[in-house]
């Protein structure tokens, strides 16, 4: 193709004729004079920023940015994090593809002639912060409160501003919250019993292991990053066991793969337990001097636990249980990566507490290499200044203490009269349905798709046609947006300031604006303050929070002394050239064995975990009961982070379907052959996708990876209903969900 | 068909105000322009503006993005090269689009550079700058504009438009058409 020639002579000719003034009289002209500083295109002129990857991933990746006259050409992961060293995932690596996606949310919008309609009309930002703002006033008129206002937010983009959203919904009053998490808090509570708090060593430190056991996690595509660290440890010498009901990426990396039955990880770990008893293997200084509780214990493995027991519950074979702990035994030090998938079940806590206890036993708690790895917050010690706002005076709310609003509430609850309404984010459909005086009338979603990962969608449809207004901050038209009548355009990371840390690894990161929002996109700080403006409008003194913000002042203020200690930086603008690392005195957790616990030691018999209506002593759990011939497993795919990315088109050439994976017994049984449309169902529900035959999964089992495709309605939450998980309304507001307990049967269409 | 040299030149202006239209009021506007004095009633217009919505601003994938790099790409995107390669156009001209995130080659903003040197132009005494806006006026529809439009036609033609839509498709193809001869 040809060029336009910019002949200087002749463009400076052009620039006369039409700048100055002879094309004036083009009515209704939308180009403008250029700036005259307005001269890029110089090749070598790239911009290099930082940026923090927000998905919820282990990694949360050190992003290296480059920018090009104004454009976002390509991303690397910072090669100065020993973590991220220069990678990024496959997600990661789309990025460029993913802001600038055509089918990216442009405007503010309202869904007029209902819900589903698909009758769009654009907004400018005032006009749909007047809706907005007048409903929610209409609410406060009609009630008296603001509790009909609920807040419905996760982790669909982390960053500590980002805490703003829930500043905003404080600044307007008090407010109903869906808190919880369906991610991990069966696990949180369980290591909150025994060790007093979730605290994982560095994942760098695999690399000193001598046993690794990945129970229940699957790295290899959920946190590709630390591979190296078990790459490395296998180098020098360390054998690598995974144990999974599916075998997976990482299992085909391991030395030794356990399929075990799923929700039956409990049992194995105490038959494991009893065996070190057994064989006198058990660290006699960790449980005597560090731990409370361990004689009960051990009585407890003596009168009921066998390994001929646990390798009946579990399916693996007694010879390969003895086997194995004997050797993680031997090995010092020795660790277990307890993942998120094997928590979630009806017995989910009480299965990482027999966990825990196993590798406490065997005297790998505290010590650089070992440990039960499960997560940590130690370094989310910020201001959450976005976060913490007041009520307008006079507010009225929920009438008593205020619990938690979820593991990353640091803002820690005030003896004030008033409190939001906490209600619980794993049954938001039941919840939507219950909620009364006052009812709920108006949900407002940030950071978060609740139909593609809110459990029963058919439920979470009648639930939403209850609502009278529902407000969607989004990137991209997911089917919650499909389910709104307000949709506001978010920014990505890349268009916004932020500061972002991990709950695995242990380093910090910048996220600065890197280029400007693509079409009128808004940060959520700049939503709240619009909407701050639209309610002190019409009513002055409704909405406290600030009218007017900048995102990086915002990003500044979240930073103060403790991060700056613990990270060793002089100023946040150290970050500018590179991540940094926490200085820690040990990369072990829990080195000094000062536990946080009541006892303040390690305690396998926990009163707190008997008071909460638990066992005090980690005893066997038995998982749910089937309900249909099949188990049902939807875990994370290697392409997506939930809803996110496999809707863009570079991920579909990997990825363009989903399937349904079928042991080719039982798709014989069922008459089912290679690539067969098939009906997965239950009572709630039901999904229609393509099968796929594969050892990898058991006979009695089916896998279906959660994801959401543009041109598919496939979603799993069809057949995934919304049965709590044990644990985790301590810590986290809510109990976890059990979504691997799930029930379905399969049939050929 | 032939359009003579005011009408393309209006058309081209109309044609930008549809295409840049955020409401219906806008796109009822620009209509008598496109398609021979038609005037919409209300619920016309507002069915047209979700209609709009639907083929080319969202919020769901629309089926024809009105930029010119979804087509131009090899890989569809925005803020592609030749998005890039439009601006360096319109700085070659003294012109740039206002400060926002909407990208260079947004159909309005193509149709406003071509309407604004086809007015010079046609103004203009002197041979010697006649010529150079022509020659501008020319890259931007025969290398630039017929590019990209036939394909972006035919995906809002495949994705069930509306008679009336139809119609204003239909004029931007005459435009195209016209804008290519009289060059
Ligand atoms: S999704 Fe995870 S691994 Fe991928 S770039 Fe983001 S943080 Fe890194």
């Amino acid at each position: 193709m040809k060029r336009f020639d910019h002949d200087s002579g002749r463009r400076g000719f052009l620039k006369g004729l039409l700048s100055l003034g002879a094309a004036g009289a083009l009515p209704g002209s939308l180009l403008v004079p250029a700036k005259s500083q307005a001269a890029p295109f110089d090749a070598s002129a790239y911009q290099v920023f930082r940026n923090a990857c927000p998905r919820n991933c282990y990694d949360t990746c050190s992003i290296k940015s480059y920018v090009k006259d104004g454009v976002l050409q390509f991303v690397e992961g910072a090669p100065e994090s020993t973590y991220t060293k220069g990678s990024l995932c496959v997600k990661g690596y789309a990025y460029p593809r993913r802001i600038y996606s055509p089918d990216r949310i442009k405007y503010p919008m309202i869904q007029e002639g209902g819900r589903g309609s698909g009758k769009w009309r654009r907004l400018s930002w005032d006009e749909a912060m007047d809706i907005i703002a007048d409903k929610i006033l209409d609410i406060k008129k009609r009630d008296g409160s603001l509790l009909g206002l609920g807040l419905t937010k996760y982790s669909g983009q982390f960053g500590i501003v980002n805490y703003g959203v829930e500043g905003m919904m404080s600044s307007l009053g008090y407010t109903t919250r869906f808190v919880g998490t369906p991610c991990w808090p069966a696990g949180i509570d369980a290591q909150n019993y025994d060790l007093g708090d979730m605290w994982c060593n560095d994942p760098e430190d695999m690399v000193k292991s001598k046993y690794i056991i990945v129970w229940g996690a699957n790295p290899a595509w959920c946190s590709m990053h630390s591979m190296k660290y078990l790459y490395e440890a296998k180098r020098r010498g360390a054998k690598v066991l995974v144990i999974d009901p599916i075998f997976t990426q990482t299992a085909a990396k391991a030395d030794v793969f356990w399929q075990v039955r799923t929700g039956a990880d409990g049992a194995l770990a105490l038959g494991m337990a009893r065996h070190l008893l057994d064989m006198g293997l058990v660290d006699k200084d960790f449980v005597e001097n560090h731990a409370v509780g361990f004689e009960e214990f051990a009585d407890y493995l003596r009168k009921n636990v066998t390994v001929e027991w646990a390798s009946e519950v579990s399916g693996i074979p007694a010879s390969e249980i003895r086997e194995v702990t004997e050797e993680f035994a031997a090995a010092k030090p020795a660790t277990v990566w307890i993942g998120y998938g094997m928590q979630r079940h009806t017995n989910g806590g009480a299965m990482v507490r027999s966990i825990d206890a196993f590798v406490a036993m065997s005297g790998n708690i505290g010590v650089e290499g070992g440990g039960a790895r499960y997560g940590h917050l130690a370094t989310w010690g910020f201001n959450y200044h976005a976060m913490v706002q007041k009520q307008p005076e006079g507010s009225v709310g929920f009438a008593g203490a205020s619990g938690p609003k979820g593991e990353f509430d640091f803002a820690g609850g005030g003896s004030a009269k008033y409190s939001d309404r906490a209600v619980n984010i794993n049954k938001t459909a039941q919840e939507i349905l219950d909620a009364r005086d006052p009812e709920l009338k108006m949900l407002w979603i940030s950071c978060k798709n609740p139909f593609a990962q809110d459990f029963d969608r058919n439920k979470l449809e009648r639930a939403f046609k209850k609502l009278e207004m529902v407000v969607s901050v989004e990137q991209f038209f997911t089917e919650t947006v499909k389910h709104s009548d307000i949709v506001l355009p978010a920014t990505t990371l890349f268009e916004e300031w932020n500061v972002n840390v991990s709950y695995w690894h242990y380093w910090l990161s910048l996220n600065e604006q890197a280029i400007k929002p693509m079409h009128e996109a808004k940060s959520n700080i700049e939503i709240a303050a619009a909407l701050s403006r639209a309610m002190n409008r019409k009513e002055p003194g409704s909405c406290t929070f600030a009218q007017e913000v900048d995102g990086k002042e915002w990003m500044v203020k979240e930073f103060n002394k403790g991060i700056y200690g613990l990270f060793g930086i002089e100023s946040w603008e150290d970050l500018r050239n590179g991540p940094a690392k926490a200085k820690l005195a040990s990369s072990a957790s829990w080195n000094e064995k000062k536990f946080r616990t009541p006892s303040g030691k390690y305690e396998f018999k926990s009163d707190l975990c008997a008071k909460n209506g638990f066992k005090a002593l980690p005893e066997y759990v038995e998982v749910r009961k089937a309900t249909a011939p099949f188990r049902l497993l939807t875990p994370h795919v290697q392409y997506a982070l939930h809803s996110q990315f496999v809707n863009l088109d570079w991920m579909e050439a990997f990825y363009p379907e989903p399937y349904v994976f079928i042991h080719p017994d039982a798709a014989k049984a069922k008459g089912i052959g290679e690539l067969d449309m098939v009906r997965v169902f239950s009572s709630i529900g039901e999904v229609k996708v393509r099968a796929k035959l594969t050892k990898n999964v058991q006979k009695d089992c089916l896998v279906m990876y959660e994801a959401w495709f543009r041109k598919l309605d496939f979603n799993v939450q069809n057949v995934v209903d919304d049965c709590a998980a044990d644990m985790g309304a301590m810590k986290t507001g809510a109990p976890g969900v059990a979504i691997h307990d799930q029930f379905v049967d399969i049939e050929r269409i | 068909m032939s359009l003579n040299a005011d009408h393309t030149l209006s058309l081209a202006m109309a044609l930008r105000d549809f295409f840049s239209a955020g409401c219906a009021t806008e796109m009822a506007d620009a209509v008598p322009a496109l398609c021979a004095g038609r005037t919409l009633g209300e619920d016309e217009a507002r069915e047209l503006e979700y209609e709009f919505n639907r083929l080319f601003v969202g919020p769901q994938a629309v089926p024809a993005p009105p930029f010119a790099s979804i087509y131009l790409e090899k890989e569809p995107q925005l803020m592609g090269r030749s998005t890039l390669e439009v601006r360096e156009f319109y700085l070659g001209l003294g012109l740039a689009v206002p400060e926002g995130g909407v990208p260079d080659d947004f159909l309005p903003y193509e149709l406003d550079a071509w309407a604004r040197l086809f007015m010079v132009e046609l103004g203009e005494e002197s041979d010697e700058a006649r010529q150079t806006l022509h020659e501008a006026r020319e890259w931007l529809v025969q290398e630039h504009m017929a590019r990209w439009l036939p394909a972006f036609l035919e995906r809002a033609a495949q994705s069930s438009p509306s008679p009336l839509m139809a119609d204003i498709l239909k004029t931007l193809e005459n435009w195209l058409h016209a804008a290519k001869e009289n060059v």
